[in-house]
């Protein structure tokens, strides 16, 4: 009792914010994080391995191993950020994602253990069976096949014409306020359906890598939303409000009704999937939409609630102790790290640009004390942080030699990049200029301001001043913010930040816009996501790779050298990588959390309630 | 009395564009925007993102031009399609379009779309009107019901054990923060002992979500258990809105009846030997009543702005809950709208509060 209520005054008194929880894109996340309890360490997913013989298995050879239910049955899914838009083309929020996951199908999709799983597709195209070829000058095509028999949950046919539609309709010029963009789309210069609208070739004009990402979007309806004028589709094709129910779905569910507070979806008698063919087993699911995740927390230990999402590893201690006849609560991996850039560019401290310097200041953290610091009690995690691949992506080098906690050789390094405390004051300084780094981060979040204290300390014992500064626009837009902002990540005012970075399947979008030179945001028209403006022309080369190759065994391999050379450069400084907790009550079943950004919905065809 | 009515409903006019102007300025100068919400997407390019601002008829860093333009956009007198004060048929846009002028902003009664959710900001607000007034309208007639009682009791029993139960526990709730008074609650009523509802307006396991057609629907197929559950759920949220409100006003009540039963006519009456709770509730409690009656006028806007905090910590979908979605998503029109009404109605209140004054003392008058 004493403990609980501990924890639930802790918990009101943190706030912890989040920037719409894991976004389909690449994108610095504003949320704080925890550590498990020691009754519960998270382990690690195994490392994967590529197959010579077979390269292409490590995108597509999942496990997947659910039970077999028992139709009928509702179950309540719950998340604590409003849905303002269905249509994931204008919003591709957490909570939007979720929605679409167990309504709007597509061709494929990510599975719990981070492979490509065929979902509306009769097949994954592969270059293995040549159904992806490529030409010397990098065009490539793709030949696509759909499931044979498939209906829109209106009844009408769905068929790869709609895929095609979906395309010409991102690509028409009324189209505002895309949140994907048309990258990718615009690639593509031809798309031929074949008459019985089942097979497909699309022909991409040049190489573009996230093609798999890019035709497993979701599918549009052609027959609804070509009587919506695309100007304006961004608030009449998917509402939420009671009209949402006019939506066809190609999902296990439909829309019954939509408002600020819930969503009720039925389930879809035209839909052919499920893993064991049975369509969906629920009749219906339910989002509950709460004000915040205390609340939502509430809701679960109090059994209202089947699925609670969308929450960090430090709501892990507000639902640990869930009366087991209710539920348990669930703390596992995510495609997530915790990490601090360091602004190399022309308004960073000049020592920044050295990576003798940098390398020094990530052998000057103890990154195991730090976390028993930011979370006291909880197991150090078997992986240290070091290279940008978190365990369990397919891309992971587990051979990547990390730079090891080391106070004297941190300070051997600064000696020999020339930074010495010439005057005696306790801090080094070379050229007149003294080693003194303004550190920020997001207002607001109590376990990052803690993070960049201890890291404040740790850089005082190897002579380095670092001063903690928060600021509420770190994040803002180049455009969103005069040039002498302070703190400020796209306008290069800071010379350490911290915060986190979210990964996708899309290893181009990855890493591509966070380390290729052209990325800086200082240059014109500064939409580039290179904030630490790092610069390495073999790190270029490779990030061209990502961007250009489409092949598999290529894409991997580039990413491993990414991931070297961001160790051996100190690109940045991962601190750790970050758990992601849920809630998931007794009757539910067959619930797999997703490390990607994929939704948890991703398998709710096979829910099923046991009572 | 007419014509002082007629001159406060006029000097509304100018007061409220006050307050709107003042309100949109600040709103522009606050950093980012709503295009934030393209921050850090590597796929939304700077041209893009200028074209939907353009779409809105919004700027990204206001300069005073800017933010005559857009809010004269919003008000009705300029035209952001013809990007002049002019409609497109070629008259003063602030004009009503039978003489020529345009169909936007307020002054036609349009208050515009919600930037994140593109739907009209009336349908919005008024979507979520019932949730706020069921809690409100609850709280506020408990509260002042309990306040009154109290406050003429305690005032009665001046420095009786009562009233000094009443005073402490009166200084304890004022004190305490409405958002732990709700999470404390929260976690005994609801988490632990399992009494009572945690959150929402209805039970999701047992109801569509609330103020849906089909939740209406279900509310006609069973309205007593419809009713009962929305009970249930009001209880947490009404109990913390109560003990939090019912401090401050019934010390507000206790003093204005002190100050009554020193007056001399109380003691008059009783020397003429009226019964006791005649010159209690006849003579004292009406005339202590005035302030009591302003206060309360005073307190009507709350049953339509809704309780910000509590709200959120009920995840109570009204009125206070959607200001905090439409501030955390810098979201415009939307928050206009919402300081429009709100605006209106507390200058109203103000006003009746007035009105109500005179009428209940006559020996006021307004020229």
């Amino acid at each position: 009792m004493h403990k609980r209520l501990i924890g639930i005054l802790t918990t009101a008194a943190i706030i912890v914010a989040a920037c719409g929880g894991a976004t389909p894109t690449t994108a610095p996340s504003g949320a704080a994080t925890g550590a498990p309890p020691a009754s519960a360490a998270v382990t690690d997913p195994p490392a994967p391995t590529l197959d010579p013989n077979d390269p292409e298995g490590i995108l597509f050879n999942f496990t997947y191993e659910p039970t077999e239910g028992v139709a009928g049955g509702s179950a309540i899914v719950a998340d604590w950020q409003p849905v303002q838009n269905l249509n994931s083309y204008y919003d591709n929020a957490f909570t939007t994602t979720q929605v679409l996951a167990s309504t709007m199908g597509a061709l494929w999709g990510v599975t719990s253990d981070g492979h490509w799983q065929a979902g509306l597709a009769a097949k994954m195209p592969k270059f293995g069976d040549e159904s992806i070829r490529q030409a010397a000058d990098g065009s490539f095509e793709v030949d696509l096949e759909l499931k044979p028999g498939l209906k829109w949950s209106d009844g009408k046919p769905l068929t790869l014409n709609d895929l095609k539609y979906t395309m010409d309709w991102v690509l028409d010029p009324a189209q505002v306020g895309l949140s994907s963009g048309i990258v990718g789309w615009e690639d593509i210069t031809a798309f031929d359906v074949a008459a019985d609208g089942l097979t497909a070739t699309v022909k991409f004009g040049k190489a573009y890598a996230g093609f798999y990402g890019l035709l497993g979007s979701m599918i549009l309806p052609k027959h609804y939303f070509e009587t919506i004028p695309v100007a304006d589709a961004a608030t009449l094709s998917m509402p939420v409000t009671s009209d949402i129910a006019k939506v066809p779905t190609s999902g296990p569910f439909m829309f019954e009704t939509a408002s600020a507070t819930g969503i009720v979806v039925k389930k879809n008698p035209n839909y052919l999937g499920g893993a064991f063919g049975q369509g969906a087993y629920l009749d219906e699911v339910k989002y509950n939409f709460y004000a915040d995740v205390d609340g939502m927390k509430a809701d679960f230990l109090a059994g209202n609630i089947d699925a609670a999402v969308d929450m960090v590893a430090s709501d892990y201690d507000s639902i640990k102790g869930v009366d087991p006849a209710i539920g348990r609560a669930l703390l596992e991996p995510a495609w997530q790290y915790e990490h601090l850039d360091m602004n190399q560019g022309p308004k960073g401290h000049p020592m920044l640009k050295d990576v003798n310097v940098r390398r020094a200041l990530s052998q000057a953290i103890d990154k195991a004390d730090l976390f028993a610091a930011l979370f006291p009690g909880y197991p150090v995690p078997e992986t240290a942080a070091c290279s940008p691949a978190p365990p369990g992506t397919y891309w992971r080098d587990e051979s990547v030699t990390c730079l090891p906690f080391d106070v004297a050789a941190a300070n051997a390094l600064l000696d020999t990049a020339g930074w010495v405390d010439s005057n005696g004051d306790g801090t080094r300084d070379k050229d007149g200029v003294e080693a003194e780094l303004k550190a920020c981060t997001l207002a607001g979040r109590p376990v990052r301001q803690l993070t960049l204290e201890k890291i404040a300390g740790y850089y005082a014992a190897i002579g380095v001043k670092a001063k903690v500064e928060l600021s509420e626009t770190m994040f803002d837009g180049w455009q969103d913010q005069p040039e002498d902002s302070s703190c400020s990540i796209y306008r290069g005012t800071y010379d350490l930040s911290l915060f986190a970075w979210v990964l996708t399947f899309d290893l181009f979008g990855n890493y591509f816009f966070g380390y290729h030179t052209t990325q800086w945001p200082d240059e014109a028209p500064h939409d580039g996501g290179n904030t630490s403006r790092f610069s390495n022309p073999e790190m270029d080369a490779a990030l061209d790779v990502l961007k250009e190759s489409i092949k598999t065994v290529d894409q991997v391999a580039a990413a491993k050298t990414v991931q070297q050379i961001f160790v051996d450069q100190a690109a940045e400084i991962p601190l750790y990588y970050r758990n992601e907790a849920r809630g998931v009550s007794t009757r539910l079943q067959n619930f797999f959390k997703n490390p990607s950004t994929s939704s948890d919905m991703w398998n709710i065809a096979d829910w099923w309630i046991k009572e | 009395m007419t014509k002082y009515i007629i001159r406060r409903s006029l000097g509304l006019i100018p007061l409220l564009l006050g307050i709107v102007l003042v309100s949109f300025t600040l709103m522009k100068l606050a950093p980012g925007g709503p295009q934030s919400q393209f921050n850090q997407n590597p796929r939304v390019t700077e041209v893009q993102i200028e074209a939907w601002l353009e779409r809105w008829c919004l700027e990204r860093n206001p300069t005073a031009l800017s933010v005559v333009r857009e809010f004269g956009g919003w008000i009705g007198a300029y035209n952001c399609r013809t990007d002049s004060f002019m409609s497109e048929s070629g008259g003063l846009n602030i004009l009503p379009q039978a003489l020529g002028g345009g169909d936007n902003g307020i002054l036609k009664g349009d208050l515009g779309l919600s930037i994140v959710s593109g739907r009209p900001v009336t349908d919005i607000i008024l979507e979520r009107v019932p949730a706020t007034l069921i809690l409100t309208s609850v709280a506020l007639v408990i509260w002042v019901t309990l306040a009154i009682l109290l406050g003429v009791v305690a005032a009665v029993k001046r420095y009786s054990v009562f009233d000094q139960v009443v005073t402490f526990l009166a200084y304890i709730f004022y004190s305490l923060p409405t958002f732990w008074l709700g999470l404390m609650f929260i976690f005994f009523f609801a988490v632990t002992l399992r009494w009572v509802p945690a959150q929402g307006i209805v039970s999701p396991r047992n109801w569509p979500p609330f103020n849906t057609p089909q939740y209406w629907t279900d509310f006609g197929a069973e309205p007593i258990a419809a009713v009962l559950d929305i009970a249930a759920h009001l209880i947490l949220p009404v109990t913390v809105l109560v003990l939090v409100n019912i401090a401050g006003d019934s010390r507000f009540v206790r003093a204005s009846m002190l100050e009554a039963l020193n007056q001399d006519y109380v003691r008059t009456a009783r020397a003429k030997g009226l019964h006791r709770r005649t010159v209690i509730m006849k003579h004292t409690f009406r005339n202590a009543m005035l302030p009591i009656v302003t206060n309360i006028a005073l307190n009507l806007p709350f049953l339509f702005s809704g309780a910000i905090v509590t709200e959120t910590i009920f995840s109570w979908t009204g009125m206070g809950l959607l200001f905090i979605e439409g501030v955390n998503a810098r979201d415009y029109f939307l928050l206009m709208g919402l300081i429009l009404i709100t605006s209106v109605l507390v200058v109203l209140a103000n006003l009746v509060a007035d009105v109500v004054y005179a009428i209940v003392d006559p020996r006021i008058r307004y020229d």
